[in-house]
C-alpha cells in the first residue's frame, strides 16, 4: 500500500511518459496480432476494403462525370450545319459574319473534309465512311455564344437558322439538362451505397472486435480481478479496431487506384472520339488519404461499438 | 483493515449466500475462514474485491465504505488487494515473468521497476530462474507458486486466497501456507479459504467457521 502511494505521487510527467508508451506497445501488440492471425485478419480486412473501395470507386467515376459535364456547360457551343450546296467561301463569309453578331462570341468554320478527318481519326466508324464514296458530312460553324442563359442561346439558335446558308442550327440544351439529372440520381445512389457499405464496415469490424474479445475473454476477466480499468482492457481492442479500419482503407485505396486506372485507359480513348482530351481523375495523393481516413474512421467507431458490448458482458 | 457489520447476500436467484455476517480482520492479522463446501466462503470473498455486492449491511475496507465505491471505481479497491485462486487463474499462452508482471502492468508501473519486483517476487515463492517457462511446464505446486506471486508482487496490504490449497497434496500445502505465514510476518493481512483442517490445526491461528452462510465459531 506504502508503495502505490509513492507510486501516486511520482511526477506527471512520468506518468504521461508511462501511459504514451504503454499505448505504443498496444498499438505494436495488436498490429502484432493482426499480423500473427492471418486467416480471419485477411478476411475481415478484405471484406473491409471492398466495402470502402466500392464508394470510393464509383465516388471517383461520378465526380469526374461532374466535372465533365461542368467543362461542356462552360461552353455550350452551336452547330450550325450548312446547307449542302454551300461552298467553302460562302461558309466562310457565314463565319464572318456570325462573328458580327452580338451573341456571339466565337465563331469556327470547320470543312466538310476537316470534319470527315477528324471524325475518322477519333472514331473507330472511320472504316464505314471510307467506304462511301462521297463525304456524307456538311460545312459546319462552331458558334460560342456569349450569354450562356438558356433563353438567349435559344434565341440565338433561332436567329441562325433565319439565314439562308444555314440547313440547322442545333444545341441539346435538354440533353445537358437531362445528363445533370442523371448525375445529381448517381451523387445520391453514390451516398446511399456508401451509408450501406460503411454501417457494413462497422458491423465487420464490431464483429471481427468481439470475437477477438470472446477469445481473451480470461485474459480480459483476470485484468479486471487485479484491478484493471475498463479503459485499460478496453484499449488494445480498440487499437485493433483502428488497425483493421487503417489496413482495410490502405487496400481500398490500392484498389481504387487500381481500378480507376484501368478504367481511364478507355475514357480516355472515348473522351477523345468526342474531340476533346479527358483523363480521369482519381483524386491522386488526398484521395488516398480521404479513402485511409475513412477506414480509420469506421474502423475506431466499429471497435467502440464492439468493444463496450463485449466488455460488458464481461464484467467483474 | 476489513470489517463486515451485519452484512448479508443473495444471489440474483434468490439464494442467500450470507447471512448477518460480522466480524473484524485487524491490521497485520492471518485469519483462516472455514466451512464444507457450500458454505460461502467464496461469496464473503467476492463481496471484498467486489465482484459481488451486499443485500444488506456493510464493508469497511481500511475505514471505507465499500457501498460508498461506484462501479467505476472498483479497480481502486481491487489495486490494494492480492487474491490467490484455487485453480490459480493463470494465462497460459504467457510466461511466469508476464503472468506475475500483469498487475504490475495494469498500474503502469515503468519496465525497469516491473522487471525488478517480478524477479523479486518470483525468487520469494522460490522459482527464481524460470521467469521464462510457461504455465503448462510446471508442476501444480509451482503454478500455484506462480499465482501467489502474482497476488504479492503490486506490495498489496491485503492477501485473499480462495482454497489456495484445494488441489495440492498435502506436503505441497504446507510449503504454501509457510509463504502465507512469511508474507504474513511482513505485515500484509491474509484472509485464506480452506477446508483443510490440518494446516489449521498446526497453526495458531484465529478461525472464522461458516455454515450455511452464517458465521458460526470464531476461534483464536
Ligand atoms: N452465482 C451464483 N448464483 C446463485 N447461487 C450461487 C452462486 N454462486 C454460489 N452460489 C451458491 O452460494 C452458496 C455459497 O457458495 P460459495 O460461496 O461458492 O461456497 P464455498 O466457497 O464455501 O464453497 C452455494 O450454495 C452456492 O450454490
Ligand atoms: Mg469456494
Amino acid at each position: 500500500m506504502n508503495q502505490n502511494r509513492a507510486e501516486k505521487k511520482s511526477g506527471f510527467l512520468l506518468r504521461t511518459r508511462l501511459l504514451v508508451s504503454g499505448h505504443f506497445d498496444d498499438l505494436k501488440k495488436t498490429a502484432a496480432e493482426l499480423i500473427t492471425n492471418p486467416l480471419n485478419s485477411t478476411l475481415s480486412l478484405l471484406l473491409i476494403a471492398v466495402s470502402i473501395a466500392l464508394p470510393s470507386i464509383f465516388l471517383t467515376l461520378t465526380t469526374n462525370f461532374m466535372s465533365g459535364l461542368d467543362r461542356i456547360d462552360e461552353s455550350p457551343k452551336i452547330n450550325v450545319y450548312l446547307r449542302e450546296e454551300v461552298s467553302i467561301e460562302e461558309g466562310m463569309t457565314v463565319t464572318r459574319g456570325l462573328l458580327e453578331h452580338p451573341q456571339v462570341s466565337e465563331a469556327t468554320f470547320i470543312s466538310a473534309d476537316e470534319a470527315l478527318k477528324e471524325f475518322q481519326e477519333g472514331s473507330n466508324l472511320s472504316g464505314i465512311l471510307i467506304a462511301l464514296d462521297e463525304n456524307p458530312l456538311p460545312h459546319v460553324v462552331e458558334v460560342v455564344p456569349s450569354s450562356l442563359d438558356p433563353l438567349d442561346v435559344s434565341n440565338l439558335v433561332m436567329s441562325i437558322e433565319l439565314y439562308d446558308q444555314v440547313q440547322e442550327a442545333s444545341i441539346n440544351l435538354r440533353w445537358l439538362e437531362r445528363l445533370f439529372a442523371i448525375s445529381l440520381i448517381l451523387k445520391r445512389l453514390v451516398f446511399v451505397l456508401a451509408l450501406i457499405l460503411f454501417l457494413g464496415v462497422i458491423l465487420v469490424i464490431a464483429h471481427t472486435i468481439g470475437v477477438a474479445i470472446q477469445f481473451k475473454r480470461q485474459e480480459i476477466e483476470l485484468m479486471l480481478l487485479i484491478g484493471a480499468t475498463h479503459g485499460f482492457v478496453k484499449r488494445p481492442f480498440r487499437y485493433l479496431g483502428f488497425w483493421y479500419g487503417f489496413g482495410g482503407g490502405l487496400l481500398a485505396a490500392v484498389i481504387t487506384e487500381l481500378s480507376v486506372s484501368s478504367l481511364s485507359a478507355s475514357v480516355e480513348a472515348l473522351a477523345q472520339s468526342y474531340r476533346s482530351s479527358y483523363a480521369l481523375d482519381s483524386g491522386g495523393i488526398v484521395g488516398i488519404l480521404a479513402i485511409i481516413v475513412v477506414g480509420v474512421f469506421l474502423g475506431v467507431v466499429g471497435a467502440s461499438i464492439g468493444v463496450s458490448r463485449h466488455v460488458k458482458e464481461i464484467q467483474n | 483493515m476489513i470489517s463486515f457489520d451485519h452484512v448479508s447476500m443473495r444471489y440474483p436467484d434468490g439464494f442467500e449466500a450470507l447471512k448477518d455476517v460480522n466480524f473484524e480482520l485487524k491490521d497485520g492479522e492471518m485469519v483462516f475462514l472455514t466451512g464444507p463446501s457450500g458454505a460461502g466462503k467464496s461469496t464473503l470473498l467476492k463481496l471484498i474485491t467486489m465482484i459481488e455486492r451486499p443485500a444488506s449491511g456493510q464493508i469497511l475496507f481500511d475505514g471505507l465504505n465499500l457501498n460508498r465505491v461506484s462501479n467505476k471505481h472498483i479497480y481502486k479497491i481491487r489495486r490494494e488487494i492480492g487474491v490467490v485462486y484455487q485453480n490459480h487463474r493463470l494465462l497460459f499462452d504467457k510466461n511466469v515473468f508476464e503472468n506475475v508482471a500483469l498487475p504490475l502492468r495494469v498500474i503502469g508501473t515503468n519496465v525497469k521497476d516491473i522487471s525488478r519486483r517480478v524477479r523479486a517476487s518470483i525468487s520469494k515463492v522460490g522459482l527464481a530462474g524460470k521467469e521464462r517457462k510457461f504455465p503448462k511446464n510446471l508442476s501444480s505446486g509451482e503454478q500455484q507458486r506462480v499465482g501467489i506471486a502474482r497476488a504479492v508482487v503490486s506490495r498489496p496490504s491485503l492477501l485473499l486466497a480462495d482454497e489456495p490449497t484445494g488441489n495440492l497434496d498435502p506436503q505441497l500445502s504446507e510449503e504454501i501456507m509457510v509463504l502465507f505465514e512469511q508474507f504474513n510476518q511482513v505485515g500484509v493481512s491474509s484472509l485464506i479459504a480452506t477446508h483443510d483442517i490440518d494446516l489449521l490445526d498446526r497453526r495458531k491461528k484465529r478461525e472464522l467457521r461458516l455454515s450455511k452462510g452464517t458465521l458460526v465459531s470464531e476461534s483464536k
